[in-house]
């Protein structure tokens, strides 16, 4: 398979496994929600079922830098580089934020947010390198 | 990293997606070659001399340095 199919591929899989991964979580909050589980080990499985379709969404990724060349690799090492710059700052400068009293008032994040802010990062810095390197 | 990657492959009559095929690259890795955006890694400079049938040196030449002192 050519290199432009697998990384096609590997992107549609990410949208579809980050799709899969919102609905997860907002069922799984839901239930947990809406009708407490009384059984502990039942309840913290519901509660972290939304790390499944983030394994399928890093197993993508693995996929699409495998099967790049050297170019395209270099593209997706500064893309999530800057995904995983930018989200750190980003939050650290939120995480400072929440503690300031006043108006207006920062609520606290959830980390859950953490994981799609930097896959959507990733995708506007791959968009970024790519250009760059056009 | 200048090169005359452009020149050998328009002497062959060879499309950028030809030799992305043969080199079993990106086109857009040959045009960013091309266009001296990117530098190939060792291992790919000796596959485009190879298939080209020339040295690495007599395809890539480094820049000079403007020494105007």
């Amino acid at each position: 398979m050519k290199s432009i199919e697998v990384m096609v591929k590997s992107l549609r899989n990410v949208a579809i496994w980050l799709f899969v991964y919102a609905i997860v979580l907002t069922a799984s909050g839901s239930i947990l929600l809406l009708s407490p589980v009384t059984n502990n080990f039942l309840g913290m499985l519901i509660a972290v079922s939304p790390v499944i379709p983030v394994a399928f969404i890093l197993h993508s990724i693995m996929q699409l830098l495998q099967h790049s060349d050297e170019l395209q690799q270099r593209i997706q090492l500064l893309s999530i580089g800057f995904s995983a710059a930018t989200t750190g700052l980003g939050t650290f400068a939120y995480g400072l934020l929440e503690n300031y009293i006043g108006y207006p008032q920062f609520p606290p994040l959830p980390s859950s947010f953490i994981l799609p802010i930097m896959v959507f990062l990733w995708a506007i810095g791959m968009l970024y390198f790519k250009w760059r390197y056009r | 990293m200048k090169n005359i990657l452009k020149i050998l492959r328009a002497e062959r009559d060879w499309s950028q997606a030809d030799l992305a095929e043969k080199l079993g690259v990106s086109r857009q890795t040959v045009n960013a070659i091309e266009n001296e955006k990117y530098d190939p890694s060792l291992p790919l400079a000796f596959k485009i001399a190879e298939l080209f049938e020339k040295k690495i040196e007599e395809i890539f030449v480094p820049e000079q340095k403007n020494n105007s002192h």
